[in-house]
């Protein structure tokens, strides 16, 4: 037998060698992997652990549609009572200003008519005793 | 137990995508099939990903479309060869891909070659023996990784699920003499990667 050819034999060999051990190596490990493969949540299980997720999920879009909604609308309302209070200030404003200009006006009216008053009904010390005849023929 | 285990899921995920349900006769046979060629399609998916939780994602969908097509079996082939082709194109799909090419660069979790090869049943050999028999794997899957999809798939067939050549042409699809071609370049790569370390 040659060299060369004894030289293939032994390398067949040694391939044939590492195939079988790359064969053994690869199925053990693989069976090792299979035998722990991921457990598989039984359907009822998985029925609830969607269900909570659901609702989960659920809940929190109605606490971020609830804040949606909710914040501009309290934004509007606030401004709404706000623009409410100073028109009612603006009113209270007005009517007090009215107010006390037809108290001025009034008081003013009212003095002068009694000072028309007073200075008719006053008389000299020295017509004192004509006074009562005034007002005996105003009387008549 | 396991197979009834994944009917049970299968027919869940069926049931929650609006699917019909396979008759109860089929069922039982393909449960059957489940549980005889589950393990096998395991290993060759993660002898070609090298990857356990990709692996048994592509189980659990090569396991989902066998059932979906079920019914259009007609045993024309093994179950086995049929099981594989769908697993074969699941394969390509998820490397096609787009959206997974960046997984395919990281790689995050994959298994190291050397880890991959430090699997070894441990039998009576020597420790020589069992650190000769890891370098030998280790090299076999540095040689794996640089063949082509392909070759990969053929090597694999070939020599770890010892399929017959014609078998392996009916899974992939190809002609006898392709796979014949693809494997002989596949061991040219091995036989070089194992004389190279002399």
């Amino acid at each position: 037998m040659s060299f060369d050819k004894q030289n293939q034999e032994a390398d067949d060999l040694e391939l044939e060698a590492a195939l079988k051990n790359f064969r053994q190596s690869m199925r053990s490990w693989s069976d090792s992997e299979f035998g722990r493969m991921r457990a598989i949540a039984p359907v009822g299980a998985g029925f609830w652990v969607r269900m909570r997720k659901q609702i989960v999920a659920g809940a929190l879009g109605c606490v971020v549609a609830v804040t949606a909604i909710t914040i501009p609308v309290n934004v509007v309302h606030n401004r709404q009572i706000a623009a409410l209070h100073q028109a009612q200030l603006r009113e209270q404003k007005r009517q007090a200003d009215e107010a006390a200009l037809q108290a001025s006006q009034v008081n003013d009216d009212k003095l002068m008519a009694d000072v028309d008053s007073d200075i008719a009904q006053e008389a000299p010390d020295a017509f004192e005793p004509l006074a009562s005849l005034m007002n005996d023929s105003k009387a008549k | 137990m396991a197979s009834t285990w994944v009917m049970a899921t299968i027919t869940t995920a069926m049931e929650s995508m609006g699917e019909r349900k396979v008759a109860a006769a089929d069922s039982t046979e393909f449960a059957e099939m489940v549980a005889r060629y589950r393990p096998q399609i395991f290993r060759f998916l993660l002898a070609s990903m090298r990857d356990v939780d990709v692996a048994e994602t592509l189980t659990q969908d090569c396991l989902l479309k066998a059932y979906r097509n079920w019914g259009t079996f007609r045993g024309e082939s093994s179950a086995l060869t049929w099981l594989l082709r769908i697993a074969i194109n699941l394969q390509k799909d998820h490397w096609r891909n787009r959206r997974l090419q960046f997984w395919k660069k990281t790689r995050t979790s994959a298994v190291d070659t050397d880890d991959a090869g430090a699997w070894l049943p441990s039998d009576e050999s020597s420790p020589e023996q069992q650190v000769l028999a890891r370098d030998q794997v280790r090299l076999v899957w540095k040689a794996v990784e640089g063949l082509s999809e392909r070759q990969r798939t053929v090597f694999m067939l070939r020599h770890v699920e010892e399929m017959e050549l014609s078998e392996i042409a009916q899974s992939i699809g190809l002609s006898e003499g392709t796979v014949k071609a693809h494997l002989s370049r596949a061991m040219i790569r091995v036989r070089a990667e194992l004389g190279g370390k002399r």
